[in-house]
């Protein structure tokens, strides 16, 4: 029988969770390392809701493992590019895909990380710049000068290949 | 870019927080906290968006960086930076190793004026926006500090006109490694078929800046989708480089319209010049011109040679494959060629190791009308063209006062004991004659 690691959550609420599980995080593998399965780990930057998605992907990824996904992306549909499972899982709304990327780097899962990053990218991937503001909310902070500024640059990078 | 950077990998030891980025957010999910909870996401976010950013970026080829660079300042900020990784990776991938050398990139950012260096393997990032914060990413993208050079490094090739140039930089060489395109002569090739390439004028486009060769092998493998500074920063370090390599070389005499009259008015003109003088020399490599067209009059010869005070040594033997005309330098000892003299130790042929170039002239129609031959170059200390050598002690004010002249009193000299023929003097002149 596995030995069971108990988690801590944000809201201060437990978790049990088999080690071979949370072992795919660094952080939490270098916890047992030192402190060993006997004492609990406390993850105060993740809630209970984010950490038991991030659990749900550390079992599936033990049994289906994910490929590493090329970089760049060749393609913006992410189904293109990885398993079903693997899209449904990230097609969640956008601040539980940024909660989940800030948990994942918080833990160290790189496979959740690369995969909630890729996420991401599909939605910026062939959008114009408008679009990219408006998907994620950003505020443009760049003045017309700055924004001016940037074109030249690219446009002095390419004449001088040229 | 290939491969990710974690918190782990990556330690950026100030404070991310300088990035001032401005997320708003005005829709409210289910489930999202007020506005006191989400100014403390908010804030949270602003310091660990950072590196989550390099991670989403690292999806974007450099179309898509670009595209994305002019959403925000922070975006532009990560943009930039991960462009720069992708390019510094190509040239990895390009050229040899590149963690040895040192790369400064000054990047026009606009949220803080940045400079970054890549060091040792080592990036240092360095933003002046009032007060000076400094990150020191402890190593560069594991894709990159990881990924072996896979590309057979190109054997050096060089013009022996420049065969003594020092061993000095590491970047340098890997420079003039991919010079494969060069039209350079081939190594091993004999003085004499040098020569025969400089007559027939196929060697002359050396000294042409405009035929520099191409920085990068044309057959490079990697896709070159987009166009970056980096490529034309790289482009002009190179030539810049180069030209200021070439301004170091400096040619005692300035044309082939020189002529020498007679033997003791060489030996009165030919001194020693200490590489120390040189920067105040007024001659360069920019004002030689090989007149090909006087195919009868004068030939000139770039030769790296060994004077010890009273003569020149070397064996190497020249023909200048004309009718009639052979030019021969001769070392009375035999001992010394141009291998022999790269394993001198330094001390003994610093001083002594120069290019001399020898002007043959015939049957000068001047008004000294004696008869020059090659004996009267040889037999002196010529020093008729310098080659300054970088790995020198430059210093000036280091200098000891010595015999030799300086500068100005060469050029006096000179200007006495050279006796400059016009191009219509030259023509007739027969080198059927010379002496070997």
């Amino acid at each position: 029988m596995s030995t069971m690691v108990k988690l801590i959550s944000q809201e201060g609420e437990i978790i049990e969770v088999d080690q071979e599980t949370v072992m795919l995080s660094v952080l939490i593998k270098s916890m047992i390392d030192d402190s060993g399965t006997e004492e609990d780990i406390p993850l105060p930057n993740v809630s209970k809701s984010i950490l038991e998605k991030v659990l749900e992907f550390c079992k599936h990824i033990k049994e289906h493992p994910l490929q590493e996904i090329e970089k760049p992306l060749k393609s913006a549909n992410l189904r293109d590019i990885i398993p079903e499972w693997y899209d449904d899982f990230v097609d969640v709304e956008q601040e539980t895909l940024f909660e989940v990327i800030l948990a994942a780097n918080y833990l160290d899962i790189k496979p959740l990380l690369e995969l909630a990053c890729a996420k991401v990218a599909t939605m910026v991937k062939g959008k114009s710049v408008l679009d990219v503001r408006k998907t994620f909310n950003i505020e443009n902070d760049l003045t017309p000068e700055e924004e001016a500024q940037i074109l030249e640059e690219n446009k002095w990078a390419e004449e001088a290949i040229q | 870019m290939g491969g990710c950077c974690t918190s782990q990998s990556i330690k950026i030891k100030a404070k991310v927080s300088v990035v001032h980025t401005t997320i708003a957010n005005p829709k409210k999910y289910p489930g999202q906290r007020g506005i006191k909870g989400r100014s403390r996401l908010k804030n949270r976010k602003q310091i660990k968006l950072y590196p989550v950013l390099i991670n989403i970026f690292d999806y974007f080829d450099l179309e898509d960086l670009e595209k994305v660079a002019r959403v925000c300042k922070l975006f532009c900020s990560v943009a930039t930076m991960d462009a720069l990784y992708q390019k510094f990776e190509q040239m990895i991938d390009d050229t040899s190793d590149c963690r040895s050398s040192r790369m400064s990139f000054q990047m026009g950012n606009l949220v803080d004026e940045e400079r970054i260096d890549f060091v040792n393997g080592k990036i240092r990032i360095e933003r002046n926006s009032g007060m000076k914060i400094i990150e020191e990413l402890d190593s560069i993208h594991p894709a990159i500090s990881t990924k072996p050079s896979t590309k057979p490094r190109v054997s050096v090739i060089r013009p022996p006109i420049f065969n003594d140039i020092p061993e000095e930089e590491s970047e340098w060489n890997d420079q003039q490694s991919r010079m494969t395109d060069m039209n350079a002569p081939k190594p091993n090739r004999s003085i004499q078929q040098i020569l025969n390439d400089y007559i027939n004028g196929s060697e002359l486009q050396v000294f042409k800046r405009q035929d520099l060769p191409k920085i990068i092998q044309e057959n490079n493998d990697f896709n070159r989708t987009k166009p970056t500074r980096i490529d034309s920063l790289k482009s002009k370090k190179f030539y810049k480089k180069l030209s200021d390599r070439l301004n170091q070389t400096h040619v005692f005499s300035e044309a082939m319209g020189d002529a020498y009259t007679d033997s003791q008015h060489i030996n009165d003109g030919i001194m020693t010049i200490e590489s120390q003088e040189l920067p105040f020399f007024p001659y360069s490599i920019h004002n030689f011109r090989h007149n090909q067209n006087q195919r009868e009059n004068s030939i000139s010869l770039f030769r790296k040679m060994q004077t010890n005070g009273s003569e020149i040594t070397d064996n190497n033997q020249v023909n200048t494959d004309r009718e009639g005309s052979i030019l021969s330098i001769r070392n009375p000892s035999r001992n010394s060629s141009i291998n022999k003299l790269k394993q001198l130790p330094n001390v003994g042929r610093k001083r002594n190791s120069h290019f001399v170039r020898l002007d043959l002239i015939k049957n000068l129609p001047g008004r000294f009308g004696s008869k020059q031959s090659i004996h009267s170059i040889q037999k002196a200390p010529s020093l008729v063209s310098i080659r300054e050598h970088p790995g020198e002690d430059n210093n000036i004010e280091t200098l000891q006062p010595s015999n030799h002249l300086n500068v100005k009193n060469i050029i006096g000299q000179k200007r006495n004991s050279f006796y400059p023929m016009d191009k219509n003097q030259l023509k007739g002149l027969d080198l059927g004659s010379i002496k070997e």
